[in-house]
């Protein structure tokens, strides 16, 4: 750790904004697929963990441009990690929402 | 904008069809959902999630000469001062010169009648 390590806190705070806003329309859109694919229990989690982290691979691979390590302290565990649980509960809300509405009976 | 348009025109489209086929399913056999809603679903997903990605792009800067200059990166914006400062230093201000001159706080109507009064002298 030298002297010449000062961060840009705006430039911290705008990265993890556009993460989070591509992250938060992932797992409404991964939500709404798994209510219309009529997944239940361990299988729609698991497309969602699946596609997050797709979907964070592409974040990382587009967005870092190949130097991740300009735009996160630290990228592994902001991009991939640090998302999945806080997300889940849009995407738990829009997979009852469309679930319901796609697979009425009768 | 466009991606976003498609994809939530085929995940309605693949919703409705999945609708119809449970609908259907439930009058006849019961029936897996057919291949071609699911890879609709799918499809839609990918095109929604890249949109989401170019959505974020930053937008370009304006210098003092009416230069329009972009930055480096893309998408993201970097993190440490020496870098994040470069920008600022092409532009031609500092990272303050928001908090100083206030522009939200500038009396637009006092300024034009000052620089009416001026023009008149001037003639």
């Amino acid at each position: 750790m030298n002297t010449d390590e000062a961060y840009s806190n705006a430039n911290i705070k705008s990265n993890k904004d556009k993460l989070q806003h591509v992250q938060d329309i992932t797992s409404l859109v991964l939500g709404i697929a798994s209510g219309i694919l009529t997944l239940e229990s361990i299988h729609g989690f698991l497309l969602y963990v699946i596609g997050l982290t797709l979907a964070n691979g592409l974040f990382y691979v587009i967005c870092g441009e190949g130097k991740i390590d300009k735009y996160f302290k630290s990228p592994i565990q902001e991009v991939f990690v640090s998302g999945i649980v806080g997300n889940m509960p849009g995407f738990v809300m829009m997979w009852c929402l469309v679930y319901a509405l796609v697979s009425t009976s009768a | 904008m466009l991606f976003y348009a498609i994809g939530i025109l085929l995940l309605t489209h693949a919703g409705y069809s999945a609708f119809e086929h449970h609908k259907l399913a439930s009058h006849t056999i019961h029936s897996a959902l057919p291949l071609d809603i699911i890879v609709e679903t799918i499809v839609a997903t990918v095109i929604i999630v890249f949109g989401s990605i170019t959505s974020i792009k930053n937008s370009p800067a304006l210098t003092l000469d009416n230069e329009v200059v972009t930055m480096d990166s893309q998408y993201l914006k970097p993190i440490r001062a020496t870098d994040a400062s470069q920008l600022d230093q092409i532009v031609g201000v500092s990272e303050y010169d928001r908090f100083d001159n206030r522009i939200e706080f500038v009396d637009v109507i006092a300024k034009r009648r000052e620089y009416a009064e001026w023009i008149k002298e001037q003639e």
